[in-house]
């Protein structure tokens, strides 16, 4: 909520004063987000820095418009995804690019700790490594909804794929996290 | 081996996705596999819960800002690269902000336990004209629901837990007699109590876990993170504050009981004189860290050091059977064990090779001697 208000706030600064400060901090608040989104498609940092970069120009250059965004973290992921795909085209021979692509080698552990929730030590690291072994679509999905908070069907318009695709792959992660941790109990 | 559907569930409920009524689906599926529910409950907590590892440090994201500076200059010198992509459309009605997800990142677990002794009749606690909830155990059995607010309650054997219907007020007030572990979502605009006989417990925003024994004529708070306010029923100025990893022991009978003021722990400084308490460290079994206080919502009967006299009301309410103990010097012989789905049988003969008396099964009453 707090959020919202505050980017909702900054975006009529940008939009109505050409207020740079804000515009700076809309640009580190989806900064986690859209960094990473960018890396895990080109797999290279100076090009992911470019990227977020090129995609807050742009967004500067709309400032006329911003207020007409309905969901500016949606055009932000998007603006990502298709900068990122575009430079992966450029570079390679081949112009189609698949999600299975996508690498993410690192997925956020838990900030628990194994007495916070009771439970012993290897079951919070079974369920960290069943997701690390989830395949990329899959895994890039679970990361949109637990790390950056986006909804399905944000989701869905950010990777052009439908709702009841992400909702198919959330419960593909979920069976395969929990029942790693059954195997652990059982042991 | 669960289908796919309850999956589904989980996942839309963790994404904030999930209707009201596919919540209650996913509770009553939930409640016919007790096992899957933990393994769930350890997901769920761990999912709300994401480490901050993968953000960029904060230099990290100056460096970027520098860069994006330079390029915003030079920027305008060239026309970007790509325009961005059509403005995504218009979304039909704005969803409500508030997240579970959100919600739940402010969990905090407690347990409480507390037996009343069978002839209570006076509540002590005059309830409110609400509606009122009850939930009740039977003895042998163990079950689990969820409050209003979305807390869940974990309830041992032959408990009882009363709460209103939807938390009315300004306070989420939860009478309890028995034993019943508590996942508590936070709410600092209206604290969450539980009220049992002998003491109210606060809390403030903390792990922890209550345990009071009516019939064994002491209440037990055990604090794992944070803090819990307690107060005595009969002594409402009197509020004890527990630091982490501490448990506190009061006599149900009377504040002006034996005094045992024992205090193992290091921060346990409080103004116990007078009382009837003590204050002591949570037991921790070393194996996985876990809390002994809390192993029965696990399906675990655990006795931390406990009399013959304990482990036998345990035992009582755990398999529904009775325990006659003949040999009034056994009484008191203590026991340290942990049972993983053992019968009675297999509990039984465990404790009388270390202990060193004879027992019979006679249907549902054991006679140790």
């Amino acid at each position: 909520m707090q959020n919202e208000l505050q980017i909702q706030y900054w975006v009529e600064q940008v939009a109505l004063f050409n207020d740079q400060s804000a515009f700076e901090k809309i640009f580190l608040h989806f900064n986690d987000g859209l960094y990473n989104l960018a890396g895990s498609f080109v797999k290279d940092e100076q090009a992911a820095e470019e990227i977020v970069s090129d995609t807050f120009i742009n967004l500067w250059r709309n400032r006329v418009r911003l207020l007409e965004i309905e969901n500016l973290k949606v055009y932000l992921y998007v603006s990502v995804k298709n900068l990122s795909i575009k430079r992966l085209s450029r570079n390679r021979s081949q112009p189609d690019f698949s999600i299975n692509d996508i690498f993410l080698p690192h997925l956020a552990d838990t900030s628990l700790d194994p007495e916070d929730i009771l439970v012993s030590k290897a079951m919070l690291q079974s369920l960290h490594a069943a997701i690390d072994e989830l395949p990329p679509k899959c895994k890039l999905i679970f990361k949109l909804v637990r790390e950056d908070g986006l909804r399905y069907k944000e989701i869905a318009q950010i990777l052009n794929i439908s709702v009841k695709t992400i909702d198919a792959q959330m419960a593909i992660a979920t069976k395969r996290i929990v029942q790693s941790l059954s195997l652990i109990i059982q042991k | 081996m669960p289908n796919n559907k309850i999956w589904q569930l989980v996942a839309r409920k963790l994404s904030d996705e999930a209707s009201p009524e596919e919540r209650k689906e996913l509770e009553s599926l939930l409640q016919k596999d007790p096992e899957l529910a933990y393994q769930v409950d350890i997901y769920c907590h761990y999912f709300d819960h994401p480490s901050r590892e993968t953000d960029r440090t904060a230099a990290a994201k100056e460096k970027s800002l520098d860069f994006f500076r330079r390029q915003f200059e030079a920027g305008f010198a060239s026309p970007p690269e790509i325009y961005p992509a059509a403005f995504p459309e218009p979304k039909p009605g704005a969803r409500p902000l508030k997240r579970w997800v959100a919600v739940a990142a402010g969990l905090i677990t407690i347990a409480v336990t507390f037996f009343f002794l069978t002839e209570n009749k006076n509540k002590h606690h005059q309830l409110s004209q609400h509606t009122q909830n009850e939930v009740n155990t039977l003895p042998g059995i163990r079950s689990r629901t969820i409050l209003p607010d979305g807390s869940v309650v974990w309830l041992n054997a032959d408990s009882k837990v009363i709460y209103d219907e939807n938390f009315r007020g300004n306070l989420r007030e939860v009478h309890l007699e028995g034993e019943a572990f508590f996942d508590v979502v936070k709410d600092d605009a209206r604290p969450f109590i539980i009220h049992t006989k002998t003491i109210d417990v606060r809390v403030l925003g903390t792990a922890f876990n209550v345990r009071s024994y009516g019939n064994e004529n002491s209440t037990e708070t055990a604090l794992f993170r944070g803090s819990v306010e307690i107060t005595l029923r009969n002594k409402p100025d009197k509020k004890i504050v527990l630091k982490p990893n501490e448990k506190i022991k009061i006599s149900n009978k009377s504040a002006d009981g034996i005094e045992s003021r024992n205090l193992a722990s290091a921060s346990g400084k409080n103004n116990t004189n007078a009382l009837s308490m003590q204050v002591s460290k949570v037991h921790f079994r070393e194996k996985d860290s876990s809390a002994l206080d809390v192993l029965w919502v696990k399906n675990k009967l655990a006795f931390d050091a406990e009399t013959l006299e304990l482990v036998a009301k345990k035992i009582e309410r755990w398999y529904d059977v009775k325990v006659k103990i003949e040999n009034d010097d056994l009484r008191n012989v203590a026991y340290s064990a942990i049972f993983d789905n053992e019968n009675i049988e297999e509990v039984m003969e465990a404790l009388k090779i270390s202990g060193n008396f004879k027992y019979t099964i006679d249907k549902d009453v054991i006679t140790i001697r």
